[in-house]
């Protein structure tokens, strides 16, 4: 066994805080042969608890260091056969020429790979086949998806971990065990929010944080229609605030800076003032709760004549001084010149975040919603931080090398068993690693259950029938046809969603869509801006079934098409466009009653079957809505298994249940949650 | 849906073809000019063998298949028409893989076709002759021969 362990090849994806814990333990355990992914080079705030790292390593790739140092670490070989090869140990990882060939041991090689590993190029399939299993320590959905897929499509054992706070943990994902993937119970990259939460009906400081985002984008987003708020200022009723942003976002600068500051007045004013008005007109808010209030106009007034805005980051502003905030800003980003202006968000961008915390509070007030938030609390939830915890990471690492040494056993006896057989016969490779029966689902708790346990373990889950990812399920999607571009639904689903990278796709046996390696672009870019109906090959219909094919990830799907261009309620359609059918990956709890990590092991492997929109408490299928600025805000060393997507922080402390099974409360949110009918 | 074997194998092969393909050569499904494929009708590149008269020279083949591939092979031509003792004045390549009644077999793929045509360029086969014009010159002037060749492959240089 322990032959095998120096002689097995692993990969281990991300050298960050679970990475280095787990670096060290591959090494201790005498591991010879790993190689490491990171596209991270270290950064001060990492030294605290990313143990192989220190003050002279800052700003040097993490997985250098990290392969240098571990490689120190594996202990010299004290065979007692072999005495005088037991000194002198510390390889350098491009040292390549050992001591102990005498051994037929591999000499001990840490390679670093600094680069993404959604790098198509450079980290594919067969690249993957080369190792005997692979480890993620990872921190995004993104990343770990693309991981997932690989092992899957290599057929390699993968060991996944993930932490968040005080609570981790770790599973094993094998194709031919007949495990659950990674994909097979966990939701998207994406926060989500029902757009109509966001756009009309608030009600928690997350809301008017991810509205806030989506202004941010509408004001300086160079594609000013990617924002969730945009609305074509040609179409029919549009809001009453975009003239007035197009007007601030086409000004010039003049002279006093009067006519800007009177462009900045009126969207602040249509905002905050009239189109909400408007929605009282209409009637929007006569069941709401609590009403909404317009913005008084003199503390607008006040607050733009105001000159020092705030700069205190832990108190709260008052509302006039996130007038004259936003105003600064907005008087900032004049005068930036472009190449300097961030498009999107981006919670380490000061003026973005002094936008942002203006902005929501602003529209807390309107809404009012409780507590505003300071510069400093509103980071907390728009970069959706969560403190990383040493401890947990050490723990989780530790529990996939237990995994490890599992998956080399089982391994180990199936070499045994097929080299002593001799040549057998299929039967041995079918019954395979069978990991199902050696690996668990661990979990990390902060509270210990019952039984005094602060660590559970179950059986591996079988993978979800509806699993696009693993097993092929049909995936359903709905959407206006009529509306929606190829750009829009290869951008906002094909790839966003659903994570291809090079998509294929067919339409009735002929390609209408082809990227990547050896792709024929030209031919079909004129298709990109058409609507789905148009498409030519007899266009994406109600009914049709589009296949998509990505060779980099060797998935194949077929996408089954359901048109709908009505939408229940109020909601004008052209709010829907993010709008997609419910996914295979089928535990969605609405996102603010999620009570995070407590739905860790979410075990339902039902079927989704129709959803409907009085059928509220059923949290396994709701119509989602892509919010797809969080895709990419997924900090520290969370997003593990289920709970990667969607928390904030004000919900740790209900997220610290040990419970298995998560049930979700209905909320008010779920009204909004638009709901579709999804063919059996 | 309308595709049937032929369409699959025929999705397959483009895939195949993406994946891995000999260097040089190009093979595509041509464009119908609305944004799609015509997956019946493909376009491919073959360059001319280096260190042949051929080379540098890389000839645009055009490939039909019919409902009935692949138990029938695809009809293959040079467009334009090819100077070679086994290409038919209309263009259509005389070989034997490409024949149902010879060496064809559903097995054949795409690739192995385009680089059957590939080994043909600088070995005819003087049994099968096609066009009398390279033929005759092949068999009884190989100096002329060999400067039509050369500017066959001028000619036929990719940018």
């Amino acid at each position: 066994m322990f032959h095998k362990i120096q002689t097995s090849n692993i990969l281990c994806v991300g050298a960050g805080g679970i990475g280095c814990e787990l670096l060290k333990d591959l090494a201790l355990s005498g591991f010879r042969r790993v190689q490491v992914i990171d596209l991270d080079t270290i950064d001060i705030s990492n030294l605290n608890r990313q143990l192989l790292f220190r003050s002279q390593h800052v700003g040097m790739p993490k997985c250098t260091v990290a392969c240098e140092v571990a490689t120190n670490m594996v202990p010299p070989l004290t065979l007692p056969s072999d005495d005088g090869n037991d000194d002198d140990d510390d390889e350098k990882p491009t040292n390549n020429d050992n001591n102990n060939t005498s051994n037929n041991l591999p000499s001990i090689l840490y390679q670093a790979h600094h680069g993404n590993v959604c790098d198509t190029s450079k980290f594919n399939v067969p690249f993957v086949k080369q190792f005997d299993l692979v480890v993620n320590a990872l921190d995004n959905v993104e990343a770990r998806r693309r991981v997932n897929r690989l092992c899957l499509a290599a057929d390699v054992p993968l060991i996944e971990a993930g932490t968040t706070g005080y609570l981790g943990q770790v599973t094993v994902i094998h194709k031919s065990s007949g495990v659950a993937c990674y994909e097979c119970t966990t939701q998207e990259t994406q926060k989500v929010y029902p757009i109509c939460t966001i756009r009309s009906t608030p009600s928690m400081p997350v809301h008017t944080i991810v509205w806030s985002k989506e202004l941010y984008k509408l004001l300086f987003h160079s594609k000013v229609d990617d924002s969730m708020l945009f609305e074509d200022p040609e179409g029919e009723e549009p809001s009453t605030y975009m003239a007035a942003v197009s007007n601030l976002r086409n000004s010039e600068e003049d002279k006093d800076g009067l006519l800007f500051s009177k462009a900045v007045r009126d969207v602040l004013h249509d905002l905050c003032s009239t189109e909400i008005q408007k929605q009282l007109d209409m009637g929007r808010y006569k069941a709401a709760k609590k009403t909404p209030t317009c913005l008084d106009v003199s503390i607008l007034e006040k607050g733009m004549t105001a000159i020092t805005p705030p700069s205190s980051t832990t108190d709260i502003w008052s509302l006039e001084e996130s007038v004259t905030a936003l105003a600064t800003c907005l008087r900032e980003a004049q005068t930036t010149p472009n190449e300097n202006l961030l498009e999107e968000f981006d919670k380490d961008d000061d003026m973005a975040m002094r936008f942002v915390t203006a902005a929501s509070n602003l529209r807390s007030s309107v809404f009012g919603i409780e507590p505003l938030q300071s510069l400093y609390s509103a980071k907390g939830i728009a970069g959706n931080i969560i403190p990383a915890i040493a401890t947990t990471n050490a723990i989780c690492a530790g529990l996939q090398i237990l995994q490890a040494f599992s998956i080399l056993k089982r391994q180990l006896m199936l070499e045994q068993d097929r080299s002593s057989g001799g040549e057998k016969e299929n039967g041995d490779d079918v019954a395979g690693l069978q990991l199902d029966k050696s690996c668990f689902y661990v979990n990390c708790i902060r509270n210990r259950t019952r039984n005094g346990l602060y660590l559970t373990a179950v059986p591996l889950e079988k993978p979800n029938p509806n699993c696009f990812v693993c097993k092929n399920a049909v995936i359903p999607l709905t959407l206006n046809v009529n509306e929606w571009t190829l750009q829009e639904l290869l951008h906002r689903v094909i790839k966003g969603r659903l994570g291809f990278e090079e998509p294929t796709l067919m339409l009735q046996g002929d390609f209408i869509w082809e990227e990547g390696d050896g792709a024929d672009e030209e031919e079909f870019k004129m298709n990109l801006p058409k609507k789905l109906s148009q498409l030519p090959c007899g266009g994406i219909q109600h009914g049709t079934v589009l296949e998509i094919d990505d060779n980099s990830q060797s998935l194949n799907v077929c996408v089954t098409i359901t048109h709908k261009d009505e939408w229940d309620g109020d909601e004008a359609p052209e709010d829907f466009p993010f709008v997609v059918g419910a996914l295979p990956p089928k535990k969605k709890d609405d996102v603010e009653n999620k009570p995070a990590a407590g739905a860790v092991a979410v075990s339902s492997t039902e079927p989704t079957k129709s959803v409907n929109a009085d059928n509220n408490d059923d949290d396994d299928d709701v119509v989602l809505i892509i919010d797809e600025d969080e895709a990419k805000i997924d900090t520290v060393e969370n997003g593990g298994k289920k709970m990667a997507a969607k928390r904030s922080i004000d919900e740790n402390a209900d997220g610290e249940k040990p419970t298995k099974k998560a049930k979700t409360k209905p909320s008010k949110e779920d009204n909004n949650v638009e709901v579709i009918e999804i063919e059996d | 849906m309308s595709s049937g074997i032929a369409r699959g194998r025929l999705v397959e092969e483009r895939k195949a073809w993406r994946r891995d393909h000999p260097y040089g050569f190009y093979a595509r499904p041509t464009s119908k000019g609305d944004g799609s494929s015509d997956i019946m009708k493909w376009e491919a590149g073959i360059p001319g063998k280096e260190g042949t008269d051929w080379e540098r020279g890389v000839y645009k083949v055009s490939m039909e298949f019919t409902e009935d591939y692949p138990s029938k092979p695809p009809k293959c031509k040079f467009v334009p028409p090819l100077f070679h003792p086994n290409v038919y004045p209309s263009g259509t390549i005389c070989l034997s893989i490409l024949n149902e009644e010879e060496g064809w077999r559903p097995a054949i793929t795409l690739k192995q076709v385009l680089i059957g045509i590939q080994d043909l360029l600088d070995d005819p086969n003087p049994n099968s002759p096609a066009q009398s014009e390279a033929y005759q010159l092949y068999m009884n002037n190989k100096p002329e021969y060999k400067r039509r060749v050369k500017n066959e492959a001028k000619k036929n240089v990719s940018e």
